[in-house]
């Protein structure tokens, strides 16, 4: 390809020649003539100022010519002359000058005083018509003020004339029912002085009467008592008496008719209900006998007492747990409560078997409930209260806080007072009126039962030290104890009762034996056994005291005579 | 003796960065009618090769507008730049031509001596030749001028497929590249049209104009390769193939007649440098036209017979 070599070379050679030599001399030629045509530009501006200076030189220096005409000397004191009179006339002018600004000075003086003035006697005058303005609204304030009290002061005046005339008339009234109140008053005394009268006359009568019966029945008792009751009697009577000294006069009739004799043997045996049996109790007559356990029910049996017969009358139901105790009332109504540990105690209607009450609102297992009236119920619980029930109002009037769970409890009187006794030991003697403990009796041992005398004067309490107590309620004091050595107390609730004449106590024992003690004694008087096989939980007396019922936990009951 | 293989993209960058040292220098007669106390000096200018001479009237008409008071733009002055042409000793220089081109044929044609530079262009700004030029155009005239001739060429050797093909935006790139002396911009669109189709190895036929002095060019059809012989054609074929031609053809036509068709009577200047005769004629059209893709051929009398 040697063409190809050649031409390039001749190309090289070409540019050499024609662009090498010649391009660095255009360029610098290029850059000085674009210099000389820049310097030319200001050449020729400066060309032009400096004609323009020539042209002012000449024009000053034509004026400077024309001055050097006169002679020197004249125009000189020409000069001088005129330069005076200037001088003179500067100075006149000046002092004028001065003249003029004094008085300036003390007119513009003259002009700020007034201006104050005027300015001040324009504040006084606000100031003034402010005050005049305000003086006004007082006046009218004022104004408006009396008026108003005038008016008030009329409506004043007017009420006090009508009550001026009430007055006078309730003064009048007053007057008129003080006469009837003297009266009144006179003649209530005069009928309270009458009934006083009355009552007195009533009660020596009934004195009278008391002492002939009492004198009659002392007669008859003489005639047929026999030797060894009439020494027990008599021993009896004593501390009877003694116990008795001081007025309550409270015997009630029933006990001349009341015939105790202490049971020898069993009359009859049967089994009631179909579980364990928790409580027995005879009604007021005698002729019932109401039992109640684990079955839930309250069985009534009849009990004939000529031939020694128990038949089963009728069932009630309605608890729905364990019957714990059992109460009749004793005012004829004939009601029959149960307690049960369904936390509810019941009352039938014993005429219709009707459940007439429920009372509910114990928080755990009712263990024992009795009639303080027929209309008042007392009731005691595993929930450590006691609770007065209302059967008109069918309410719980009163919760009593014991503290301890009651075991049992026995109303004092018929206002509401109440003894219980308690798993702490205690027994709590509870007022009608306020709801704390009047007094409280400590025992050895957890009291399991309470059973009152008639008259209330003596408390028979069981307790878990295997002893009975008896306590004198004036005092509050155990006056004996009781105890056998085969005499346990196997639960919390095992009942001994008093004989309805108060001689003997009776008691079941853990074993099936039913202990009797002679009050007066404090020996145990009987000890009848081989009947039962079980835990004896609780016994009865018959109102008449010619039997004892007992139940065992094995549904045995027996009735204990001669 | 190993020769170090020359790169084809070598002798392109030597062309484009071809320069020219031109004086201008104003014509007497108009000289006279300056208005400023010196007469105005002589312009040099750079000048590539390959443009034209109405990219630079710009610079010209601003240098001289400073000596003259009067609006060189108002047409019935007598001094305007609608009068403007150049002159190269009394011949007035066309404007289409590129100027390496006028350069080449004027200067080693006319004078003997071997240095010509800087090229003396004396510039005249009235009495404008009717006859023999047309007033100097805008810019956009020499675009529309370039762009013709480019598509000419292109469908010369590729049937004017691949410059149909190209965007307008392409053309303008090919253009401003031109006018702002950019080598990548313009050889990026311009290998597109050194492109070979119809599954030939060479264009279809070569782009050339031949010029001689004071005759108009020749422009003949012609394919750098010969298919009967199987061989690659050279210049020398190409000149020889033209001038016969020529010759047999003005057999008809009376005047400008070529008599010489001898062509080792002439001296062959492509760009200002003489090839040699033996080199493809392919190869030239690829990488020694102008960027017209025209060979532009001046041929001179060799008067100088050593």
């Amino acid at each position: 390809m040697e063409w190809k070599q050649k031409i390039y070379r001749q190309l090289q050679e070409r540019n050499k020649q024609e662009r090498d030599v010649y391009a660095e001399i255009v360029k610098h030629y290029n850059r000085l003539i674009e210099n000389y045509s820049t310097l030319l530009i200001r050449c020729t501006d400066q060309e032009r100022d400096i004609l323009a200076l020539r042209q002012e030189n000449s024009d000053l220096q034509k004026n400077s010519v024309s001055l050097g005409s006169l002679p020197v000397n004249d125009k000189i004191r020409t000069l001088e002359h005129d330069y005076m009179k200037a001088k003179d006339e500067i100075l006149t002018l000046l002092r004028e000058r001065g003249d003029m600004t004094k008085e300036v000075i003390s007119l513009s003086r003259i002009v700020k005083e007034r201006d104050e003035k005027l300015y001040a006697e324009e504040n006084k005058n606000q100031t003034l018509t402010k005050e005049n303005t305000a003086v006004k609204q007082r006046l009218e304030s004022a104004e408006d003020k009396l008026n108003a009290l005038q008016r008030v002061n009329e409506t004043i005046h007017d009420e006090f004339q009508a009550l001026q005339l009430a007055y006078t008339q309730m003064e009048e009234r007053q007057k008129e029912s003080d006469a009837t109140v003297a009266v009144l008053r006179r003649e209530m005394t005069a009928k309270i002085e009458k009934k006083c009268d009355a009552y007195d006359q009533e009660v020596i009568a009934h004195d009278k009467k008391l002492e002939e019966d009492i004198k009659k029945k002392l007669d008859e008792a003489r005639n047929d008592i026999m030797v060894t009751t009439q020494l027990k009697l008599s021993s009896s009577a004593v501390s009877f008496k003694s116990a008795s000294m001081d007025g309550k006069i409270h015997l009630t009739p029933a006990i001349d008719s009341i015939k105790v004799i202490v049971p020898t043997k069993a009359i009859v045996k049967w089994d009631c209900g179909d579980n364990e049996l928790h409580a027995i109790q005879f009604h007021p007559s005698g002729s019932l006998i109401a039992s109640g356990g684990s079955d839930r029910k309250i069985h009534i049996w009849e009990f004939n007492s000529s031939n020694y017969h128990v038949q089963q009358v009728y069932t009630l139901a309605g608890n729905n747990s364990t019957v714990t105790a059992i109460d009749f009332d004793n005012e004829n109504a004939n009601l029959i409560l149960g307690c049960s540990e369904d936390f509810a105690c019941r009352v039938w209607g014993l005429t219709d078997q009707r459940l007439r009450h429920t009372l509910t609102g114990h928080g755990a297992k009712v263990f024992c409930a009795k009639f303080v009236t027929a209309t008042l119920i007392a009731s005691g619980s595993q929930d450590r209260t006691l609770k007065l029930w209302d059967l008109q109002n069918r309410q719980c009037v009163r919760t009593l806080f014991a503290g301890s769970k009651c075991h049992d409890l026995v109303a004092h009187d018929a206002s509401g007072s109440l003894i219980s006794g308690h798993f702490d030991k205690k027994i709590r003697f509870w007022d009608a009126r306020n709801d704390s403990t009047k007094c409280e009796l400590q025992l050895q041992a957890a009291v399991t039962s309470l059973s009152i005398n008639r008259e209330k004067q003596l408390l028979l309490a069981c307790s878990r030290d295997d002893t009975l107590k008896l306590i004198e309620l004036r005092e509050n004091r155990v006056i004996q104890t009781y105890s056998h050595e085969d005499f346990k107390v196997a639960s919390d609730t095992v009942k001994a009762v008093l004989s309805p004449d108060c001689k003997y106590a009776c008691a079941g024992g853990s074993d099936g034996s039913v202990f009797i003690w002679n009050i007066a004694t404090g020996k145990i008087e009987r000890v009848l056994n081989k009947e039962h096989s079980t835990i004896i939980n609780a016994v009865a007396w018959h109102p008449e005291g010619r039997f004892i019922a007992s139940c065992e936990k094995q549904r045995r009951a027996i009735i204990w005579g001669e | 003796m190993s020769i170090p293989q020359i790169d084809d993209k070598e002798i392109t960058r030597e062309l484009w960065q071809s320069r020219l040292p031109v004086r201008f220098i104003l014509s007497d007669e108009d000289t006279t009618k300056v208005n400023r106390s010196e007469s105005p000096e002589p312009l040099y200018l750079m000048l590539t090769r390959h443009i034209y001479f109405p990219c630079i009237v710009e610079k010209i008409s601003r240098y001289y507008s400073n000596y003259f008071k009067g609006n060189l733009n108002d047409p019935t002055n007598n001094i305007n730049l609608n009068n403007l042409w150049f002159e190269y000793e009394s011949i007035p220089l066309k404007w289409h031509y590129p100027i390496g081109v006028l350069y080449d044929l004027y200067t080693s044609s006319l004078s003997t001596s071997s240095s010509h530079l800087p090229w003396q262009i004396i510039v005249h700004l009235s009495k404008f030749p009717e006859s023999e030029l047309i007033r100097f155009p805008d810019i956009e005239c020499i675009e529309s001028h370039y762009m013709t001739t480019l598509k000419e060429a292109d469908a010369l050797k590729h049937k004017g497929q691949i410059i149909g093909d190209m965007q307008k935006r392409d053309h303008k790139q090919l253009w401003n590249s031109l006018l702002q002396d950019k080598y990548e911009g313009f050889w990026n669109i311009n290998m597109k049209l050194m492109a070979y189709t119809e599954n030939l190895k060479y264009f279809r036929y070569i782009p050339f104009r031949i010029y001689i002095l004071d005759k108009p060019f020749i422009q003949k059809l012609f394919s750098p390769y010969d298919v009967e012989h199987n061989k690659w054609l050279t210049l020398f074929d190409l000149l020889q193939y033209s001038l016969d031609h020529e010759v047999k053809c003005e057999k008809s036509s009376n005047e400008k007649k070529i008599t010489n068709n001898n062509v080792e009577d002439y001296r062959v200047i492509i760009h200002g440098v003489e090839p040699p005769l033996n080199t493809p004629v392919q190869w030239l059209s690829e990488y020694f036209s102008h960027p017209d893709n025209f060979l532009h051929i001046c041929l001179v009398e060799n008067h100088t017979r050593r």
